[in-house]
């Protein structure tokens, strides 16, 4: 089966995100509502909240020289 | 049958298509060459490294088991633990790994020709470099992901483990302050480089406050904005330059530009991520991937010739960019792109958390080591593409060549490097800058070989391209400052902690204010040591930066040796030693030199003691203004001999300490605890 351009589209999104390190809520949000269905997932906001203090908070390094 | 035959002759003409280029580079006498010969030479090497070496690597020596699950497969919680695919991850990884190092030392290396520096960045990468990166993420990927630290503490102990934190704090001390400094020698002196620099930092807080407030979240979006906006800066910065006022407010002393990075490093690591840090930290990761691209293009569609020669006389040691002999110094002057321990912090951080399988981990840590491998290559390229005389005249510095074009000139000939005064001028003004002497820290001079290539496969005018790529580098540096300061902070923190608890709160604001402070002053007096350096700080501080970086991959390699033995795999172990071994070989001796030998040149203690003479008699030495000055560069030599000597002591502290489990296992037969997180199968079909 070929896959769609918007599926392709939202992939490579997905693979930027994931290259440069940014949050990506829709995955976030996909996942929440598999793994628990009975709770409400973070807002958009509060998600890249909590993103960037997990990120840069857990300190190791993000980046090397 | 036949498929077996099309990759054996396959694999034989990639052989020979290698063993022909490095014919080429090393018989070749006086006449230019082309780059594409050091491509060829390096592309065929790791093609070959990476089908054959790795392989063995993964199946023979460590066991790869894609029955295994993954961390990421096991705990997979969309946070940390999150199977990703290999080519997305092996861009997630690069991203992480590459930075200015593997750019800056084979500029400095091009000194002595481009050979030397060429086959230790082929021949390193191959055997030490990428072969650290891949075990040290195959042993994390067995342990849940656990850090270098956490591993050495576990699988050496507690002593080894100590040993480890101090390494990784004193080298991101020394790495901080010496990158800084490659800026600020970019900076200085430049407006229209500090111009579109400082302008980064108003755009970073406006992406920080659209990404939070204005649209929530949106981080490609608000990465957009921000590079338009840097874009236009630079181009704005010509015009700043030539604004009789302007130009005035932005042209800044060397050490005004530390000062102003020293508080930037300090408000950066305690001001909230999303303000500062994480907007550039994205400006950042998104210019320097489309840069290397680029280049890697560009250089690929110019195929420039090399000028330098392949040897040059300074393989004696007498060169003006860097001193001492090719061994060991050529050895830790090219860290990165060869070998580079910082990344066995990497391998063992965010992405072996992130691998969905096994055998991908020799795509992602051999394979991703290459790939910075080759970014050093590009490097070598931009710098011997450039006139070599017009090389020296940018390296060396004005304590060896004088401070204008004629007396820099005459003395660059008389070195056998034919260069005019009216030469060096004339590209000072193409690249719109004040003057391109002494302009070291190898920043500006990858920038004259980017613009050099870029300005004939893409067009446009030098100054502007010489500026995109000061730009690119220095945005990228600025992210390992500020990411590095934090991450200082929280080691810290961790240590001081063990003192007095109320220290190590990371969220207790005088804690992490003091913390910053004691990070950002320690880089700081590094940095101010280097700026206000006779011989332009990169000299004395670059093989710091190298030694340190390097006994940081002899600290991972002796790790993983350690694990190897454990797992009862020791017949495999020369793969470790070997790379092990040579580089206690380069570190140690160099560490001996910095501080021990006898030529003022290369001994810090040497150089203390004339320096010392000279203040018993009276008299100034060098460059110094005033008996101050003279007390300062005794106090600095006496500190860098110091710090050598920390580094020495704690690599052959974790050695020791390892060699005692050794010692344990092969030889009085004890049985060993191997720390690896328990056998999982994969649900993973096929």
């Amino acid at each position: 089966m070929k896959e769609s351009i918007g599926s392709r589209l939202v992939r490579l999104r997905t693979a930027i995100k994931t290259v440069f390190g940014m949050p990506d809520y829709e995955a976030y949000l996909e996942r929440h509502r598999r793994v628990h269905p009975e709770k409400e997932p973070l807002s958009r906001r509060e998600y890249y909240a909590e993103y960037l203090k997990h990120r840069y908070e857990s300190g190791g390094p993000t980046r090397c020289c | 049958m036949s498929k077996k035959i099309w990759s054996i002759l396959l694999w034989t003409a990639i052989s020979v298509l290698g063993a022909v280029a490095f014919a080429v580079l090393a018989l070749n006498n006086g006449e230019t060459i082309s780059a594409a010969w050091l491509i060829v030479a390096a592309v065929a090497t790791y093609a070959v490294a990476y089908r054959f070496y790795s392989k063995f690597m993964a199946y023979k020596a460590f066991g790869l088991d894609d029955r295994r699950a993954t961390p990421a497969e096991v705990h997979n919680d969309g946070k940390d633990y999150v199977p990703t695919n290999k080519w997305v991850l092996l861009g997630h990884h690069f991203a992480a790994i590459a930075g200015a190092g593997p750019l800056v030392g084979p500029i400095l290396a091009a000194q002595m020709g481009y050979l030397p520096g060429t086959l230790w960045i082929i021949i390193g990468v191959v055997l030490a470099g990428a072969v650290q990166d891949f075990v040290i993420l195959f042993v994390s990927m067995r342990r849940d992901g656990r850090s270098l630290g956490q591993i050495a503490r576990d699988e050496i102990g507690p002593v080894g483990g100590v040993f480890a934190l101090i390494g990784v704090l004193a080298i991101m001390i020394i790495l901080i302050a010496v990158l800084a400094l490659v800026v600020v020698n970019a900076l200085k002196g430049s407006p229209w480089g500090m111009f579109t620099i400082a302008m980064t930092i108003p755009i970073a807080l406006l992406m920080g406050v659209y990404m939070r407030y204005i649209r929530p979240g949106r981080v490609l979006e608000g990465s957009i904005i921000g590079i338009v906006l840097l874009l236009l800066s630079l181009w704005a910065g010509q015009y700043v330059a030539h604004d009789p006022y302007w130009s005035r407010v932005f042209t800044l002393e060397g050490t005004t530009i530390a000062k102003l990075m020293v508080l930037y490093g300090f408000l950066a690591s305690i001001l909230p991520v999303w303000l500062l840090l994480a907007p550039r930290d994205y400006l950042s990761s998104f210019l320097k991937i489309g840069t290397v691209v680029l280049l890697a293009i560009g250089i690929l569609v110019v195929l420039p010739p090399i000028q330098m020669p392949k040897l040059t006389r300074f393989v004696d040691g007498t060169g003006p960019v860097f001193s001492g002999n090719l061994f060991p110094f050529l050895f830790i002057t090219i860290a990165c792109g060869a070998v580079s321990g910082f990344h066995s912090l990497v391998s063992s951080g965010t992405t072996p958390k992130m691998i969905q399988r096994e055998s991908q981990a020799r795509m992602i840590g051999y394979g991703g080591m290459l790939l910075e491998s080759f970014v050093a290559i590009m490097a070598m390229v931009a710098a011997t593409a450039i006139t070599p005389g017009v090389y020296f005249a940018m390296n060396s510095p004005a304590a060896v060549i004088g401070s204008d074009a004629v007396t820099a000139a005459a003395k660059i000939s008389q070195w056998g490097f034919t260069v005019d005064a009216q030469t060096i001028t004339q590209w000072a003004k193409d690249v719109g800058e004040n003057t391109i002497l002494s302009r070291t820290g190898g920043a500006p001079t990858l920038a004259v070989g980017m613009a050099h290539i870029f300005s004939q496969f893409l067009g446009g005018l030098k100054a502007f391209w010489y500026h995109f790529a000061i730009l690119f580098e220095a945005v990228f540096i600025l992210t390992t400052i500020d990411a590095g300061t934090r991450v200082g902070r929280f080691m810290l923190q961790d240590l001081l902690g063990n003192v007095w608890k109320p220290l190590g709160r990371t969220e207790s604001f005088g804690a992490n204010v003091l913390a910053s402070a004691l990070i950002s002053l320690g880089w700081g007096y590094f940095l101010y040591q280097g700026v206000t350096d006779p011989l332009g700080g990169i000299n004395t501080l670059w093989p710091l930066f190298g030694i340190s970086n390097q006994m940081l991959a002899g600290i991972a390699l002796t790790v993983a040796t350690t694990v190897l033995i454990k797992m009862g795999r020791a017949r495999y172990s020369w793969i470790t030693l070997v790379p092990l071994i040579w580089l206690l070989a380069v570190t140690l001796t160099a560490g001996w030199q910095k501080i021990f030998d006898p030529k003022p040149s290369v001994g810090f203690l040497a150089h203390a003691e004339v320096i010392a003479r000279g203040i018993e008699a009276g008299q100034l030495v060098g460059t110094a203004k005033s008996m101050s000055d003279m007390y300062k560069m005794l106090f600095n030599d006496r500190i860098d001999a110091i710090v050598t000597g920390i580094f020495i002591l704690v690599v052959l502290g974790v050695l020791i300490d390892a060699l005692r489990v050794w010692y344990q296992v092969l030889i009085a037969k004890k049985k060993p605890e191997l720390k690896e997180t328990p056998f999982v199968p994969s649900s993973l079909q096929g």
